[in-house]
């Protein structure tokens, strides 16, 4: 019996409807879970709720550490982005075209990406500490105790180490890029070399340009993957020092430990929810029209 | 047909999906043991099917306890303890981590899951389920005697009937306070130092500490997590006043005098090396692992680690020092005395609706002035609320860690005021002060109006 191409896609939406029911059910009743709390003062127990309008979001837009906080989130994706389409670029070139020695080289940051960022984050919280960390330990044994600072709680270097730990966390990206890579038929490097371009050509001029979709995916999961950092600067320095690399997520969680503030942690969240999807929907533009062009 | 056979096979998935979904009888009960400890989810199980025959018997009643602290073995030792005692009586306990816990009692109180028993955190725990919570003095009254409030330390009984706004919701099991600095005595012994008394004695401490073992902190602490420096400014601060009950509970300012002495004696602590800012990088677990590994001759922490002072328990959990003490913070000026703030920690409540009061006051009277009460003292998990206590000192055999517990005891007893933290603010302070160590701020006052402002904003309950 033949089935129209209309049936085909009755059958495909047949197939996903469970997942879709559950994932609407989770989605579309969480957003309303925060929107609702957001308008009342509430507790953990939800039991008196006490309707107060618009004020959660009064103090939350008064609140310099907030506003900071979703300032830090936006850096430190631009940051990640940039390095991401940089570094992880071009590791995912060298091991594309077998550079000599780059098998450690992503070895080196592709293995976190297997790890529990809970994991990475500890121990480069060790490597940086003052006193007993890597990092001061071998300064100081090469006589360069000069070299030596409060990684995690000086106000500026703990900026530095927070974005030295997402400049290395850029496995992923290096992950899409080989797989973007493969993509592209060999043929379009040899047709350059034989209208004789060198290989920084090549790269910029005719991997870089292919990779359109790839750069899509990396700039996307990166810029939203920030938002949920919480690891990282929560186990390095917290969010300190004096809420300077305070990010949302660890934000949100400085209010969340008592249970009395649901209706400010909500609306909180709405905030953020709202951002994450403007800068999606920003970035999608953006790229469906170079892609367009 | 190809039609209805992909119709029939989602049918079959969602209907799946669902059942798996779906909450067993206990299910969620165990689902929340096995985000818990091992032990207590195994013994959940076997209690599980021990519950089942048990049933099958008409006397036999199963009281459910909801918990997070002290551990989940330590739970079914002092539950193994009351079910010898009382044979008809069995216990099925629901243990989860702290916020975990937080979150999740409440859910299950207000979704009519079977709770008779249940720890009550003294934070706003009381108002949130009060709700739920059988007022307990007349069931006191009725299953312990009309004496029943002699049992208890007078002043912890009067702290709980204050968390109900005078109704008694729960029987404290204990108190704890914050801070206390334990020491690494062979490292005293080895550098002919004793413990500190004055404040001139304590920078003397730590100068030599510093000059004869320079690679060892001389006193760690959890710097990145700001709370505790809160916790040692306000026992500073406490060396000649209240205030910190003058704020929480009356009219007191951030921006007052004797606020201010303590973060003034706090960073003169900074300044005079007693501290470095290298504390600033430690979490919780790595202060404590610099002090056990011998790379900090002391460490601030509360009275919960006060286990530490039994060789028994610190062989037991691989702790490899010989011999450790404690103390108070010495006064910085001579008018002050050494103190901490404490508080009663956790209380046993009655679920309003359970059918099994009279075991459940079974239970919270062994866990208070009973053998339970006993265990958590003896492994120095809280001092017990129960008047007749008195350690075990067997567990400690040292001199100094008899003398550190004795000081413990004394401190308190005698707090200078409550530790009835608002843990939101208490991070969002200890923050602050940290940028006022670090030249974040232009003056202390600018700091501590930041804090008064902060305060003031409605976000801290």
């Amino acid at each position: 019996m033949k089935i129209s191409r209309k049936g085909y896609e009755w059958t495909g939406y047949l197939f996903i409807l469970p997942l879709l029911v559950l994932f609407s059910i989770f989605l579309v009743y969480s957003i309303f879970f925060i929107v609702r709390n957001s308008f009342f003062d509430v507790d953990i127990s939800f039991i008196d709720f006490e309707y107060v309008g618009l004020e959660n979001y009064r103090m939350l837009f008064e609140d310099a550490r907030f506003i900071r906080s979703i300032v830090n989130t936006l850096i430190f994706a631009v940051v990640s982005v940039v390095a991401g389409m940089t570094l992880g670029f071009f590791i995912a070139i060298a091991v594309k075209f077998k550079f000599r020695g780059v098998n450690v080289l992503h070895s080196l940051f592709f293995a976190p990406s297997l790890m529990p960022m809970v994991l990475v984050a500890t121990v480069f919280s060790m490597m940086f500490e003052y006193r007993n960390g890597t990092l001061n330990v071998i300064l100081r044994s090469l006589n360069l105790d000069i070299l030596t600072r409060n990684w995690l709680s000086d106000p500026l270097f703990s900026y530095v180490s927070i974005i030295f730990v997402l400049i290395y966390l850029i496995g992923i990206p290096i992950m899409y890029y080989t797989a973007g890579l493969a993509t592209i038929d060999s043929s379009f490097y040899e047709a350059a070399s034989i209208d004789g371009a060198n290989m920084i050509q090549i790269i910029t001029k005719v991997i870089f340009p292919s990779l359109a979709t790839s750069h899509k995916t990396v700039i996307l999961t990166l810029l939203l993957g920030t938002f949920r950092a919480f690891e990282v600067v929560f186990m390095t320095t917290g969010g300190g020092p004096v809420f300077k690399t305070d990010i949302v997520g660890t934000y949100l969680y400085s209010y969340s430990t008592s249970g009395t503030n649901v209706g400010y942690i909500s609306a909180a969240s709405l905030i953020v929810l709202i951002l994450a999807f403007i800068i999606a929907m920003i970035q999608l533009k953006i790229s469906s029209r170079n892609i367009n062009l | 047909m190809k039609r209805i056979f992909v119709v029939l096979v989602l049918m079959v998935m969602v209907l799946t999906m669902i059942s798996g979904c779906a909450k067993t009888n206990g299910g969620s009960s165990q689902e929340a043991i096995k985000e818990g400890e091992a032990g207590s989810a195994h013994e959940s199980d076997n209690k599980a099917d021990e519950v089942e025959q048990d049933n099958d018997e008409a006397d036999t009643v199963t009281l459910k306890f909801w918990s997070w602290y002290p551990s989940g073995d330590m739970w079914n030792d002092m539950i193994s303890g009351f079910e010898a005692e009382n044979p008809n009586i069995k216990i099925e306990l629901t243990h989860l981590e702290s916020s975990t816990y937080q979150e999740k009692l409440p859910v299950a109180l207000a979704t009519g899951e079977e709770v008779d028993v249940m720890a009550i955190m003294t934070n706003d725990m009381v108002n949130q389920l009060k709700t739920y919570i059988e007022p307990i003095e007349p069931l006191a009254d009725q299953y312990m005697g009309p004496d029943w409030r002699k049992s208890y330390t007078a002043n912890d009984i009067a702290l709980a009937e204050d968390k109900g706004e005078g109704e008694l919701y729960f029987i404290p099991i204990g108190k704890i306070g914050s801070p206390i600095i334990y020491y690494n005595v062979d490292m005293f012994d080895e550098l002919g130092l004793e413990v500190p008394v004055t404040y001139e004695d304590f920078k003397r401490v730590t100068a030599t500490i510093r000059e004869q073992r320079p690679d060892v902190m001389p006193l760690s602490f959890c710097g990145k997590g700001t709370w505790f420096v809160d916790e040692i400014v306000w026992a500073l601060a406490g060396q000649d006043s209240d205030i910190f009950n003058q704020i929480r509970y009356g009219d007191g300012a951030f921006t007052s005098d004797e606020y201010k002495a303590g973060v003034e004696r706090f960073k003169q602590m900074f300044d005079d090396e007693i501290f470095g800012v290298d504390v600033l990088d430690l979490d919780y677990g790595r202060s404590l692992e610099l002090f056990y590994s011998g790379e900090a001759a002391m460490v601030a922490q509360g009275t919960w680690e006060a286990a530490m002072l039994s060789e028994s328990i610190r062989n037991k959990n691989g702790i490899p020092l010989n011999n450790i003490g404690a103390f108070g913070f010495p006064p910085v000026n001579d008018e002050g005395t050494a103190n901490l703030r404490a508080y009663i920690e956790q209380g046993l409540a009655v679920r309003n609706s359970s059918e099994h009061v009279e075991e459940a006051m079974k239970f919270i009277e062994y866990m208070t002035v009973g053998g339970g009460s006993d265990y958590l003292g003896d492994n120095f998990i809280f001092t017990p609320t129960h008047s007749n206590y008195k350690v075990d000192t067997d567990s400690i055999t040292s001199e100094e860690g008899r003398a550190g517990f004795d000081a413990m005891t004394e401190l308190l007893n005698n707090p200078s005021s409550d530790r009835n933290n608002m843990s939101d603010l208490s991070t969002a302070t200890g923050a602050v002060i940290v940028g006022y160590i670090l030249d974040q701020y232009s003056s202390i006052d600018e700091a501590l109006e930041f804090i008064q402002a902060e305060y003031e904003t409605g976000k801290y309950k």
